[in-house]
């Protein structure tokens, strides 16, 4: 019970948090390319990568962060279907090289950050 | 007082209200996902993160597109659903740290399976669902309902 009630309070702070970003990106990016996204999924990735390496599943109070911020928070943050909806929206607007672009460095740079986190 | 409060913090007020709501049931929905389907044995792919944001990127694509085309509702109701809910059910930091943990196991065939089925799948869902609301009309044809 105490684990769903951190999973819903974290998924309040990261989808509010995503929210905020996106809209702050973009009251500045005008271009075509979804850089708001692309920030938070990687972000999102270096921070869950560190999170997971710096706690223990088998620690009481390290598995309750892990499932609260883990799961509810960076969870919520970051996005899979605003990535693919972003993506396919760019192919059905001809902007075919945009759309490879950002699928690309998505996936490459949200790998590197996840690396990195559990590096550090 | 209160008549005269600004429509645009009325208007945000309702949205990040709903985002809120949304992101609870978002998140609680992938946490019972990931519960029931652990990742399977042997290969220990994490087939529960893919068929989560498999759905997700099928429901988006055809809730944005709907909501545009055919279904004309409030912003904070496209904002609560979209944003709130699906954006926090799917997830793309667990999608990247999961493929990571594949490589640092040595289990390289799973993990790139994992990325392709994920990528290649999640648009094909996502131009799926955006198919499925059928023929879209100009703006102009659209009927004009009030917000």
């Amino acid at each position: 019970m105490v684990e769903w009630t951190g999973v819903a309070i974290g998924g309040i702070a990261g989808a509010w948090m995503r929210f905020f970003v996106t809209n702050r990106v973009n009251s500045r990016w005008r271009g075509n390319f979804p850089l708001a996204t692309l920030f938070i999924n990687v972000t999102g990735a270096f921070l869950l990568g560190f999170l997971f390496a710096a706690t223990r599943s088998h620690n009481l109070l390290d598995a309750w962060l892990r499932s609260s911020i883990g799961i509810g928070f960076i969870g919520a943050y970051t996005t899979f279907s605003t990535f693919t909806y972003e993506a396919v929206t760019l192919l059905d607007r001809r902007a075919v090289k945009t759309a490879i672009m950002y699928v690309l460095t998505s996936v490459t740079l949200g790998l590197l950050g996840a690396f990195a986190g559990a590096r550090i | 007082m209160l008549t005269k409060t600004p429509r645009i913090l009325v208007e945000g007020a309702k949205q990040y209200g709903m985002i809120a709501v949304g992101g609870i049931v978002g998140a609680l929905l992938r946490e019972f996902v990931e519960i029931i389907m652990p990742p399977l044995q042997g290969s220990q792919f994490p087939i529960a993160t893919l068929l989560i944001n498999w759905s997700g990127s099928l429901f988006l694509g055809w809730f944005y597109t709907t909501t545009i085309w055919k279904w004309r509702v409030p912003i904070w109701v496209r904002t609560g659903i979209g944003t709130g809910i699906v954006g926090s059910y799917t997830t793309f930091s667990t999608f990247m740290v999961e493929t990571n943990a594949l490589f640092g196991k040595g289990l390289t065939f799973t993990a790139v399976l994992y990325v392709l089925m994920s990528v290649i799948g999640g648009l094909l869902c996502a131009f799926a669902g955006v198919r499925l609301v059928g023929e879209r009309r100009e703006p102009e044809a659209r009927p004009s309902v009030a917000e």
